[in-house]
């Protein structure tokens, strides 16, 4: 059966019988997907069409040089133990050249959201973190194997502290309810079985062990199968269970697209998440490409996180920055990255805009305004010549209004002023 | 089966509540339109069996063979009940009379989910998923619609993470802060006015979305004045609480209440409950952290002539599984414990005791339904509407 026939929603959008491909679309695109761009770039994906520009912001393009140095960096940093420097350094590759890439890690680093509070080995955390971004886009069981046979992992969810005789059940039942199927799609002793199952997976030497003298060898049930399953089985059951797919496909669907789903829509993104083969950059291509992706209801509909929102500004401005100072203020508003609250994630939406975090994300605004003058000292590289206006349609995902004009004339000739005025408006919390 | 089996037990103690709660004692209290509520979230699911100790019981020692806390060890409560010794900072409110316990405190049909179990708590609605308001946000709404009792000034949200569901739901608006500054525009005036432009330029915008946002940012700029009022009223006090990011928490609700924020409920949170492994180790750090944080503010109400307008209720998701694991934890559990702190109540254990003879699945069975206890600390404290009939809910744990 087609994803067509599931879900009108889905079809591929057609340019001209279904709507344009101008501005406003590549503008819609390009923020979702690296959470900003200059207005020349803007201008560029518009003009490449609605395919040539999914190809660029999907850009299967190798790490340049630049960025395998980044990630060099990465890892010398999680030798000293710096969290704030790692965070640090991930933000500078979100600024950089492959932002889908790095937006599609932090997609999954919620996902699998896994905390250095916890897990107290930065090495492992930036082992996990590179997982993340070479595998994200690719086969899901392959990502779920890496993610869960990784040290980060195994410690962060106990299951190298779990023994035969008394299984540990911590990372058998977030596999089912928060990785892989959700809650109500398997049993209670679907998790007991399973945590028999994962018994031997273990570390040595901060690596991935599997020691047979630690396994519970016997017979188990595990959603409806019957074996003398091992840790193996239990990943290969999860993914092959009815209800993963959808699972995954749906929480993509409220990242990049937007948040209600119903039904229908959650069947059809499924069967696209099968047409896709599972993989996740297959599958996000032809949702960006859907009906549903430049449709009305997905415009301007989702909150920004704080990375997003950060990276968003800086990304339009094109804008070198003080990385450290901007993590730390990006962990002010609630996203700290590599600590996220709990094995659950962040919570999304709505949830970022309390009372401190507005304010917050409105101070953040005042400090990219200040430039170098600040403490994030923002340089901006956008040609001097760029216009008020592009900058804030760029921004805000709409051309100004007469009522915008004394806005645009205060903050001019300086993008800064500009774009930090706009982050003080409700509209600039959403894209 | 299991859920007949707890509607069962419930069944003979649901007559209609007759008189006042026993467990309050308001002589000496406020006007319950002064009186103020915290709520301590233990996050992660705390082992109520190592928290309040069955300290007499053989079948906690059996279950708990490397866990199981020494008799002399833990902190007399009565004769079968004793606080972790790193509670120690709580032993002289327990002896003084300000410390009150609930064993055995649960849902029906409970889920050993972290998440599933933590927003059933925070809703109060176990039979549905009800994920849009909790039950203090309902009864400030029902206050508000004036069905009962005085709405409260603010309704604070102090801990850094997920938004406490428990407030949502009233009309009035949550403020979430970690600080008295948090609300501080770094651009001053001239910043609020462009906060103020955004806010009316994007009025009566067709977007249910933005209208929201609009909500949120409109009650974060008028909120701030209020709190700078506050901070002058009443200066931070943190240098007299622990150095721990629980206890900044605290010092914050008190400084609030201090500040003039004399009706108000706030909301805050110690993670790190979740001991699958090395119970022994992280357990006692962690209560400790509780047990310092608590002591520091119960003093700081005190020095401040508010020990009597304030309650605190400390409850988690979920307790832990009767017998410890392979690995020196306990893993996911139901029924857990509820702790009352405060000058107006009546001391010590209400209702029975752990039964550790009968368990479901290897887990404590509830001996009294949350929302009871909810319900009671609605009307007999706030004075606000309860959302249930209010049943004797004490009278059923009697043994």
């Amino acid at each position: 059966m087609s994803v067509r026939a599931l879900d009108d929603r889905l079809a591929p959008y057609r340019v001209g019988r279904d709507g344009p491909f101008g501005l406003d679309e590549a503008i819609h695109l390009a923020r979702r997907v690296e959470c900003g761009a200059t207005p020349a770039r803007m201008a560029a994906l518009a003009a490449a069409g609605l395919e040539g520009a999914l190809d660029e912001v999907l850009s299967d393009a190798p790490a340049s040089p630049a960025e395998a140095g980044l990630l060099a960096m990465g890892a010398r940093i999680a030798r000293r133990g710096d969290t704030d420097a790692l965070a640090a350094a991930w933000l500078l590759r979100f600024l950089g050249e492959r932002p889908w890439r790095e937006h599609l890690a932090l997609f999954w680093h919620d996902h699998f959201a896994t905390s250095q509070d916890k897990v107290a080995d930065l090495v492992a955390m930036e082992v996990q973190n590179r997982i993340l971004l070479e595998s994200g886009a690719g086969p899901f069981a392959a990502l779920l194997e890496r993610v869960a046979k990784d040290p980060a992992m195994l410690l962060w969810l106990d299951q190298a502290a779990s023994t035969p005789l008394r299984p540990n059940e911590n990372f058998a039942r977030e596999l089912f309810e928060l990785f892989t199927l959700g809650r109500g799609h398997y049993a209670e002793s679907d998790v007991l079985e399973a945590a028999r199952a994962l018994t031997g997976w273990s570390l040595r030497g901060g690596r991935f062990a599997w020691r047979p003298e630690a396994h519970d060898a016997g017979e188990k049930t595990i959603l409806g199968e019957r074996g003398a399953f091992d840790g193996d089985a239990v990943l290969a059951i999860a993914v092959a269970a009815p209800r993963r797919r959808r699972f995954i496909a749906e929480k993509l669907c409220r990242w990049f697209v937007r948040e209600e789903i119903d039904e229908e829509l959650g069947s059809g993104l499924a069967a696209l998440m099968e047409e896709a083969g599972d993989v996740t950059a297959v599958f996000l291509r032809r949702l960006l490409a859907s009906r549903l992706f430049f449709s009305e209801a997905a415009r301007g509909a989702l909150v920004r996180n704080p990375v997003q929102l950060a990276v968003g500004a800086l990304r339009t401005l094109d804008a070198r920055v003080a990385t450290t100072e901007l993590a730390r203020r990006v962990a002010d508003l609630g996203l700290a990255l590599f600590r996220p609250p709990s094995v659950e994630g962040w919570r999304n939406g709505t949830a970022w805009l309390d009372s401190a975090g507005l304010v917050g994300r409105q101070n953040l605004g005042v400090l990219i305004a200040e430039g170098e003058d600040g403490p994030l000292r923002v340089r901006s590289r956008l040609e001097p010549e760029t216009e008020g206006a592009a900058v804030f349609r760029a921004f805000l995902g709409r051309a100004p209004d007469e009522e915008d004009r004394r806005l645009l004339v205060a903050a001019h000739p300086d993008p800064r002023a500009l774009v930090g005025a706009l982050m003080q408006e409700p509209e600039a919390q959403l894209h | 089966m299991q859920r007949r089996r707890f509607l069962g037990g419930l069944a003979a103690g649901a007559l209609a509540a007759r008189g006042p709660w026993p467990v309050l004692d308001l002589a000496g209290a406020p006007e319950d339109a002064e009186r103020a509520l915290v709520l301590v979230e233990l996050d992660g699911g705390n082992d109520a069996l190592g928290t309040l100790v069955p300290r007499e019981d053989d079948a906690y020692f059996r279950a708990r063979p490397k866990l199981a806390l020494a008799k002399d060890a833990t902190i007399r409560v009565d004769d079968a009940l004793g606080l972790h010794p790193a509670l120690a900072a709580l032993a002289p409110h327990a002896a003084e009379g300000r410390l009150a316990a609930f064993c055995g405190v649960g849902f029906p049909e409970s889920d050993r989910s972290h998440f599933r179990a933590m927003d059933v708590w925070h809703s109060g609605v176990p039979d549905r998923e009800e994920t849009r308001s909790g039950w203090i946000g309902r009864a400030v709404r029902r206050a508000e619609r004036g069905e009962g009792g005085t709405p409260p000034e603010a309704l604070f949200a102090l801990a850094p993470g997920r938004a406490p569901l428990v407030l949502a739901g009233a009309a009035r608006s949550v403020t979430a802060i970690r600080s008295l500054g948090d609300l501080e525009l770094r651009g001053g005036e001239e910043q609020a006015k462009a906060v103020a432009r955004g806010l009316r330029r994007s009025r009566g915008k067709d977007s249910p979305r933005l209208e929201e946002v609009r909500r949120r940012a409109e009650h974060a700029l008028a909120f701030g004045r209020r709190l700078d009022a506050a901070a002058k009223a009443a200066p931070a006090e943190t240098r007299r609480y622990p150095d721990s990011p629980f206890a900044a928490q605290l010092a914050l609700a008190g400084s609030l209440i201090a500040g003039g924020f004399r009706r108000s409920v706030h909301h805050v949170r110690l993670g790190g409950f979740d001991t699958h492994v090395r119970q022994d180790e992280t357990h006692p750090a962690t209560l400790r952290v509780l047990a310092e944080g608590l002591d520091a503010f119960l003093a700081h109400l005190g020095r401040q002539k508010r020990e009597k307008d304030v309650l605190v209720l400390v409850f988690s998701e979920f307790g832990r599984r009767v017998a410890e694991n392979g690995g020196r934890g306990t893993d996911h559990g139901s029924a857990g414990l509820a702790l009352l702190l405060g000058e107006g109540l009546r001391p010590g254990r209400h209702g029975a005791s752990y039964d550790l003879e009968t368990l479901e699945r290897g887990d404590l069975r509830a001996l009294l339904d949350w929302r009871d206890l909810q319900d009671r600390l609605l009307s007999e404290w706030m004075g606000w509407a309860p959302e249930r009939p209010l049943r004797d809910g004490l009278a059923l744990l009697a043994k």
